[in-house]
């Protein structure tokens, strides 16, 4: 996916969000895949389907995240790969992620850039506003996670930086 | 720094505003900047305090969205900068873009009650069908926490028609060329900076939904056809409103509702 991201597949009508929210948390915690609810003559129809999971991750997106998290906390496939002391960057907000500043300048880091605290490892954008994200480490990054111009969600892996 | 660049004087602008304003407490006038954003995030850290304003008569690297180019020539335009230390998540800080669009539009209609000015989201200022300014917002974050948010202001003032910057991908427009009449920059600058404040102290007071409610009266798109580009993907569909967070929500061709986080809108017809 580019750098739209869609975050909900609803059907028919607009209503209130808080609404929405409501049949989608009904819909999650069963085992069907499509909901019709019709009400004063207007019908919402929700359906399970691959972009649905981002519903599920906006629902998440309202809870306190810890942005920088150890590696205990990452992906388990990533841990078999990484040590112990790794620690795995995420994303603190929905976005679109870039890895330079503009499409022409180089990127902030690579595999195996050094970084210091408070050096900028990439931006995040949301409604033109570009977010730069400042490393809370100084370490050696070891792993690129997202491509650029790619949408992230709240708490996706970043990158992988081996403190130093 | 300097004093005054023409119709642009830094003793003006302070005049203007409060004495015991938050936004415009610390005011430099450049008479060339690489961009007052820049200067704007020196600032920042520096551990100036929020509320800080550099403003340019004229900057050399002006830049907008992904690094495009900001055309910002001398003695014509107003190309200024805010600091803002929003004590917010950085998933709320997003709606500090659409502020800053209103207190342009609620600046320019003050001298000019008349003129058809309105937002195109997320903050475009737009005179009629043509783009008169742009803002372009960047915050650093360290962990979840914002350390500061640049609010950078480019608004086309007296730029004369034939000057207008012709390979934009909206067509570029100023006050001066849609008008005919030429506004004191400082008058002009003055207003957007008390009614940011106005804007950004509602945010505190009340909250996110405050601040949409304005930009949903100010803004001509809902209701309309648009188009959203970004990379490889295209969204046509009906604007028809913004979430609790600002985003923009399309109804598509096949009526599912698809929430943009970013991306270039244009407005096919209007609704």
């Amino acid at each position: 996916m580019g750098q739209c991201w869609y975050k909900s597949v609803i059907g028919g009508v607009f209503m209130e969000f808080n609404d929405l929210k409501e049949l989608i948390e009904l819909l999650k915690e069963s085992d069907i895949t499509e909901l019709v609810v019709e009400k004063d003559g207007e019908k919402i129809r929700l359906r399970r389907d691959k972009i649905f999971a981002h519903i599920d991750q906006q629902a998440v997106y309202h809870h306190p995240v810890v942005h920088q998290q150890k590696q205990s906390d990452a992906p388990a496939a990533e841990a078999e790969a990484v040590s112990a002391t790794t620690i795995t960057i995420t994303s603190p907000i929905v976005g679109t992620f870039y890895r330079s500043a503009s499409p022409d300048s180089d990127p902030f880091i690579e595999v195996g850039s050094r970084v210091k605290k408070g050096q900028t490892l990439c931006i995040i954008e949301a409604m033109k506003l570009m977010n730069e994200i400042e490393s809370e480490y100084e370490g050696v990054v070891t792993k690129l996670l997202v491509e650029n111009g790619h949408a992230v969600e709240y708490g996706e892996p970043l990158f992988l930086i081996e403190p130093a | 720094m300097c004093a005054a660049c023409g119709d642009l004087a830094e003793d003006t602008v302070k005049s203007l505003i409060s004495s015991d304003a938050l936004i415009g407490n610390s005011i430099e006038l450049y008479s060339t900047a690489a961009s007052t954003n820049d200067i704007c995030l020196n600032l920042c850290r520096n551990q100036m305090p929020e509320g800080a304003v550099v403003i340019a008569d004229a900057q050399t690297e002006g830049r907008g969205r992904l690094g495009r180019k900001w055309i910002s020539p001398p003695e014509q335009n107003i190309y200024m900068s805010i600091l803002l230390r929003p004590d917010m998540h950085p998933k709320s800080a997003s709606v500090i873009t659409l502020l800053a669009s209103i207190a342009c539009i609620k600046a320019i209609k003050l001298i000019l009650p008349n003129l058809e000015a309105h937002i195109k989201w997320p903050n475009d200022i737009m005179i009629g069908h043509k783009k008169a300014g742009g803002i372009l917002t960047e915050s650093r974050i360290e962990g979840t926490k914002v350390s500061c948010t640049i609010v950078g202001i480019g608004l086309n003032v007296n730029m004369p028609e034939q000057l207008l910057p012709r390979e934009t991908i909206i067509p570029a427009t100023s006050i001066l060329a849609e008008t005919e009449t030429a506004l004191n920059r400082s008058e002009l600058a003055a207003a957007i900076i008390k009614e940011t404040e106005e804007c950004y102290l509602l945010l505190k007071n009340k909250g996110s939904k405050a601040v949409i409610d304005i930009w949903l009266s100010m803004s001509k798109m809902i209701g309309s056809q648009i188009t959203v580009t970004s990379n490889e993907d295209i969204i046509s569909g009906i604007a028809e409103g913004l979430d609790e967070d600002g985003m923009l929500i399309v109804r598509d061709q096949i009526g599912l509702l698809k929430t943009i986080i970013s991306g270039d809108v244009r407005i096919v017809s209007h609704g």
